[in-house]
């Protein structure tokens, strides 16, 4: 039997033809929602389960934290002085909008564990996508408890380019870092005090990605790893401005040790492309003192004026790190021949450092003697360097507690915290 | 037990002649393919005018005993050969030896009815699909996989053409590259169905836990029709199981083996008696504060022994029985291998901010050791009805352990404290890593001649996929060289235990219908079809980490403690609660897709013509616990496809065509890269994106192809592919100080190429090989200082531009010889992207491979056979910049012999 092929061949020719017509033609949509948004908290009742807070931490109240408390973006917290702030367990701040923890020099305002007085209590400030961060006369002890990856916290953390201004404040026994900024943010780190932090790695102050600005007048003792790093991210250094800081009258103490000599913590240290002013600093006992690593921009690092004292002799040879880029300046204070030369005359220091003690010793007491060597001995410009606006002058005197305490300059404190 | 039930039953029927007179003669013989020189089991001899008749057996071989002298003349018949006459003296008492070569049938093998098909472990059966083929395929059949050096199905797919099979740096995952098209534009299914994975990032099963020897085939479809699945841009990679044959057989093989390396060093490993299934969390109460007493550590100890050596054993059963009405398979292969690698590896960074060159920034050196144990079991049932209504069960199982212990030392070359080569810190990691992975795929099909002209299939699968890795442990240490060469000792960092689960469940359903109509100009068929699969994921991570005790309490801090060995170590457990709760590889996904299709062919003497649509819409939901409350915890995206085809044949004679073809196909994101969670990983967040779009390509083809005869063919095409939205991973948001590198649709991209393959016989000899260029280009963003928004264009990732595969083949079927020397030759690769550094993108340096295997019959049914692998101990070495090394991986050669057991 012959077929003709005229009716099913239509359809073929049917089917061709859809194909052809319709073409390619694609849709897509996607959609994502977010975890459930609690209603901000008022913060009259002082007991606080977690979730969204804005408004104002009242003065000399006392609040205990129970739950993660998040600072949504356009909401501020505001801590009132005198106000003392406990968390419990592993809770912290995630801190999105702007926190100002304002406290006066007779009524610091307090953040620390309910938990025992040990590092490593609770989460910190974790500011990651934070628009503005000030800190002034608060302690804030025994941060950095692990996330939810398990890792350690920094006690405050700063991932975005936003203004971060510490000053006169206490950080004591984190866990990790007590300042880490990763972004190109201008900082302005003053007249601070840093006892114990990291517990075996972490430093006081961690500058990793395009950062600016000034770093005095701290006094930075016991630290895990580097008392102040200036570093530029090494995956990263393309996409930000290198750092670029002025480090100058800090006191750094005895740092490095409990990192270990395996991973030697320094005093100060400028590496990976970055640029640092460094003058008038106090650098007693560290691990590695001054280092400016061949990875630095060791071209455009200036440095100079810088105060070198170690009472052990194995330290003698570390302190500008032997291979390292950093040099003897004409300007410092060194002697690296003599053991225990150029003692600074602390009002209350006593040798030589011991890694088991995390709590700062009561008798330690980093004023200068009236008949300290260190006074008069510093520079008070960085030449070819005019310092921002806010930035406290350069003392005569070298570290951080100097003589003229006026227009911001020297550190405030009273030993301990 | 009679393994020829179902041979074609001949019965010696003996004449009035004296049955064992004296004054009698014999013939014997061999009938082989004149083309493959393979011999033909079952085929017919029959004696002309007489009643002497007899069948072939498994190599070809047959008697005829009793011949009265004289002259005869045989005629010799083998299902799609040529018929064959033969005249023959037969004297008394002597034998009378014949050897025939039959040439197959011109005519095509056609699936014309339910069941007859031509043989798809056969060479010439792989020959006989490419041709029928509508869309573009290359297929292995195996018969050539058991004769290759390989023994899974990712080496088998490194000799085919076009492909080459990525493995991720360090890991044993194998993924096959199509055209230069990276894993992810690629799907892999199982008797034509996609399975579930148990990888916890990839879609698709790994390559190499597959036994190739469970396989019937594997076929590559380059092009796609509108009754294939349609998410493959590069191409489909589907592996055929073991099918019920029309006739019963038993196969058998055992062999031993050794790698160079354990001649060379010892093998590293640990203890598994102790390793938790769960972790702390998991096997305790909620609210559980794991102990340091929950840790295992034994599997932290690492001890070096001789390697067991590497073997395989399998069979393969098959039969039917109760009239032929029901086939059984029962096929199982079990690989336990043993291997490892050497390897250096290296990250970059910038010299400086003024210049684009680049310097090493830290190095690692790298050893692993690795047991992989793979089983794989396809189980078969079918049940005829009649000769319209068959139904089938299908069971594909396969089960993978991997044992592996990994040491390295990493060193950071920039900053702290590194004054020269050879000194820093060094940061020592060793790693007890197992895990088990588990693939299931339950098929249950029918096809049902519904009239003449109309025929129903249709399937369910249900599949499952498994992967638990328990307590992947690492420990870490620290020491320094220091600038005058003295070393420090070791201190303890820290021990990290991970727990990994991972679990994928498909539910398929497919219905087609196919009208056949025949006209004097051809054969019109029609073909529609429907889908619908219902995929849910669910993944978890479980972590702890462990640190010294002493610098964790108040008052007791001190420098890190000395490491002296797992079992003088003490520690804490940093944070009691793992991360069970809140990680954001705890996600779950759920993926339904709904796709329909219409499409028609016509089939002419000269020419061969089709079209068709393809539908396919996609939901995928995915969820994620989050620790901050305005953090995504859950989305979805949907997106739907109209998807066209077309291709035309022209046959330029009986066994040449030109095939041209255009198809329009999609690729899916990951479910892991919707997870938009983001984690810091030291210099920039890591997170997925959960406005990630499908990618969608249109594709071009067009290729000659010859059939000369048997095995032989010659392909030689080209094609041409335009992707949009191609998925990359990209380094973003630098302006605001915030960098996350996370998966991101591109600009479009296109990807032209060659591709040219052949076999040809003379004789004994053959010779079979493959080459393919690839040519793809994509504009895609790069952070370069001072350009702000700088784009490079550069090939996709994973593409490979020269890949070429040689074969030397030499085959002796009278005396059971066959032999095979391959070379391959991979062009140099983009491996790896590197979008924060510009022209730091990852090449592999061209590499040569070389493998020999032989094998040759030694008793009736026996063979013994010798596969040898990575003969030249080709490194994989990558650079950047054309010049500074940054990788460089070996793993030396592999030695494998056996025996195999054959009857039909």
């Amino acid at each position: 039997m012959k077929n003709r092929i005229s009716p099913v061949s239509g359809l073929f020719v049917a089917i061709t033809a859809i194909a052809v017509v319709l073409g390619g033609c694609s849709k897509s949509s996607n959609s994502v929602n977010t975890g459930p948004v609690l209603p901000a908290q008022a913060i009259r009742g002082t007991t606080l389960s977690g979730g969204n807070i804005k408004g104002v931490m009242l003065a000399d109240s006392i609040y205990t934290v129970n739950g993660n408390l998040t600072v949504l973006p356009g909401d501020t917290l505001t801590v009132q002085p005198g106000a003392t702030i406990k968390v419990n367990g592993n809770q912290a701040f995630y801190v999105q909008g702007t926190i100002n923890s304002v406290g006066t020099p007779t009524k610091p305002i307090v953040f620390t564990t309910t938990g025992p007085a040990q590092p490593g209590q609770w989460g910190g400030f974790q500011c990651d996508s934070a628009k503005a961060v000030s800190f002034a006369w608060t302690k804030i002890l025994w941060a950095g408890a692990g996330d939810s990856a398990g890792n350690t916290r920094q006690t405050i953390a700063v991932s975005v380019p936003i203004p971060v201004n510490i000053t006169d404040c206490w950080f004591v026994g984190g866990q990790d870092n007590a300042i880490g900024v990763y972004s190109t943010a201008p900082v302005m780190i003053l007249r601070n005090s840093f006892y114990g932090n990291g517990t075996d790695d972490g430093d006081c102050i961690d500058f990793h990605s395009g950062v600016t600005g000034v770093v005095a007048y701290n006094c930075l003792w016991g630290t895990a790893g580097s008392a102040i790093k200036v570093y530029t991210s090494k995956t990263t250094p393309l996409a930000n401005a290198v750092t670029n800081v002025a480090v100058y009258n800090n006191t750094c103490v005895e740092s490095g040790f409990r990192r270990g000599s395996k991973e030697p913590g320094r005093g100060v240290l400028v590496d990976n492309f970055s640029v640092a002013q460094v003058y008038n600093n106090l650098l007693v006992n560290n691990l590695w003192s001054l280092d400016v690593t061949p990875f630095a921009d060791f071209q455009h690092t200036i440095y100079g004026y810088n105060y070198f004292y170690v009472t052990v002799d194995s330290l003698r040879q570390w302190m500008y790190p032997q291979g390292e880029m950093g040099v003897i300046q004409k300007s410092d204070i060194i002697d690296s021949v003599h053991l225990g030369a150029n003692n600074p005359m602390f009002v209350g220091y006593t040798p030589p450092p011991n890694p088991s003690v995390r709590i700062i010793p009561t008798n330690f007491d980093f004023h200068l003697a009236a008949n300290s060597p260190a006074l008069g001995k510093g520079t008070t410009s960085i030449p070819g360097i005019s310092l921002p606006a806010g930035a406290p002058a350069l003392s005569v005197d070298m570290g951080a507690y100097v003589s003229d305490t006026s227009n911001g300059k020297g550190n405030r404190h009273a030993p301990g915290y | 037990m009679s393994f020829k039930i179902n041979c074609a039953i001949f019965v010696l029927l003996f004449s009035t002649q004296h049955l064992f007179s004296q004054g009698v003669g014999s013939i014997k013989g061999n009938v082989s393919d004149g083309i493959t020189g393979d011999g033909l089991p079952g085929a017919d001899i029959t004696v002309a005018r007489t009643s002497f008749r007899k069948a072939a057996d498994d190599k070809g071989n047959f008697e005829l005993k009793n011949i009265p002298p004289g002259e005869y003349d045989l005629d010799i018949t083998t299902v799609g050969y040529g018929v064959v006459h033969r005249h023959v003296t037969v004297r008394a008492g002597k034998a009378a030896q014949v050897f025939i070569t039959a040439v197959p049938d011109g005519k095509s093998l056609e699936e014309v009815t339910v069941f007859g098909r031509s043989d798809r472990e056969k060479e010439i059966g792989a020959r006989d699909r490419e041709k029928n083929a509508s869309n573009m395929m290359n297929v292995i059949s195996a018969q050539a996989m058991v004769r290759s050096p390989d023994i899974n199905a990712a080496n088998v797919l490194q000799r085919m053409s076009g492909v080459t099979v990525s493995r991720s740096s360090g890991g044993d995952e194998a993924y096959a590259v199509i055209r230069g098209m990276e894993p992810r534009y690629n799907n892999t299914l199982v008797n034509g169905i996609k399975i579930a994975s148990p990888d916890n990032k990839n879609r698709y099963v790994q390559l190499d836990i597959i036994p190739s020897d469970i396989l019937s085939s594997i076929e590559i479809s380059k092009s796609l029709t509108a009754d294939m699945e349609g998410d493959a841009i590069g191409g489909t990679v589907n592996m055929v199981v073991k099918d019920a044959p029309d006739k019963g057989a038993f196969k058998a093989t055992a062999s031993i083996g050794y790698s160079q390396l354990f001649f060379d060093e010892k093998f590293s490993t640990f203890s598994k008696s102790d390793i938790q299934s769960q972790s702390p969390n998991q096997r305790n109460a909620y609210g559980h504060a794991a102990q340091p007493g929950d840790f295992s550590r034994s599997n932290l100890d690492f001890r070096s022994v001789q390697a067991p050596p590497t073997g395989t054993l399998g069979f393969s059963y098959a039969s039917r029985f109760m009239h032929n009405k029901i086939g059984v398979v029962l096929a199982d292969n079990v690989q336990n291998q043993y291997y490892g690698n050497i390897s250096r590896r290296f990250t970059v960074t910038p010299v400086d901010f003024a210049s684009d060159s680049l310097r090493y920034l830290d190095g690692t050196d790298f050893k692993g050791y690795t047991q992989q144990l793979n089983n794989g079991t396809v189980a078969h049932l079918d049940y005829v009805f009649n000769e319209r209504n068959k139904v089938n069960i299908d069971n594909f199982f396969v089960y993978s352990y991997l044992a592996s212990a990994r040491h390295s030392e990493d060193t950071t070359l920039v900053g702290t404290g590194r004054v020269g080569p050879g000194t820093g810190e060094i940061f020592p990691t060793d790693e007890s890593y197992t895990q088990r992975q588990y693939v299931e795929n339950l098929k249950v099909s029918g096809k049902h001649v519904l009239l003449p002209a109309l025929t129903l299939d249709w399937a369910g699968v249900y599949s499952k996929a498994q992967r638990r890795v328990p307590d992947l442990a690492d420990i870490h240490t620290v020491y320094l060289i220091k600038y005058d060469l003295s070393r420090t000792g070791t201190d303890f960092d820290d021990i990290t235990h991970q727990w990994l689960k991972n679990d994928d469940r498909d539910y398929t359903g497919i219905v087609n219908l196919d009208y056949h109509k025949n006209f004097d100009a051809g054969t019109l068929q029609l073909k529609a079809g429907a889908l619908y699969r219902s995929k849910t994921r669910d993944n978890n991570e479980d972590d702890y980490i462990l640190r010294p005790p002493s610098t964790n309490s108040n008052g007791g801090a001190a420098s890190k403690p000395a490491w002296t060995g797992i079992y003088n170590a003490s520690w804490v457990v940093f944070n009691p609660s793992g991360t069970g709760i809140y990680n954001k590889n705890n996600y779950t996904a759920d993926e339904n897709v709904s796709a329909g299709y219409l499409m028609s062919r016509f089939i002419a003497e000269k020419w061969e013509a089709g079209a068709g649509v393809r539908l396919e819409n996609t939901k995928t939901d995915w969820a994620v616990k989050v620790f901050s409350p305005t953090q995504p915890s859950s989305g979805n995206q949907t997106y739907g496809d109209v998807m066209p085809d077309g291709y035309l044949k022209y046959k330029l004679s009986g066994k040449q065509a030109l095939h041209a073809s255009y198809f329009r196909s999609i690729s899916r994101p990951n479910y892991y890269e919707l997870v938009p969670t983001a984690s810091f990983a030291g210099d920039y967040y890591v997170s997925g994106n959960a406005y990630l779009l499908h990618s969608v390509a249109d594709n071009l083809d067009l290729r000659y192809e010859l059939f000369p005869k048997g095995e032989e063919h010659l392909f030689a095409g080209v094609f041409y592919k335009h992707i949009v939205n191609p998925i990359e991973l990209r380094l973003e948001g630098a302006s605001d100080g915030r960098i996350t590198l996370r998966p991101d649709t591109s600009q479009p991209a296109t990807n032209y190429g060659a591709e040219v393959s052949f076999t040809q016989y003379w004789g004994k000899l053959g010779f079979t090989g493959n080459y393919t260029y690839t040519h793809s280009s994509i504009n895609a963003f790069v952070i370069r200082r001072g350009v702000a928004g700088y784009k490079e264009n550069r090939p996709m990732q994973g593409q490979t531009d020269h890949i070429a595969n040689v074969s030397l083949l030499y085959k002796d079927v009278r005396h059971g010889v066959f032999a095979q020397v391959a070379y391959e030759y991979q062009g140099k690769t983009l491996v790896n992207v590197n979008s924060t550094t510009y022209d730091g993108d990852y090449y592999q340096r061209p590499m040569n491979f070389l493998s020999v295997s032989a094998e040759k019959d030694i008793r009736k049914h026996f063979t013994v056979f010798g596969k040898f692998n990575n003969l030249l101990n080709t490194p994989a070495v990558q650079y950047v910049q054309n010049t500074l090394e940054v990788s460089r991986d070996q793993y030396r050669a592999t030695y494998l012999v056996g025996i195999r057991y054959d009857v039909h």
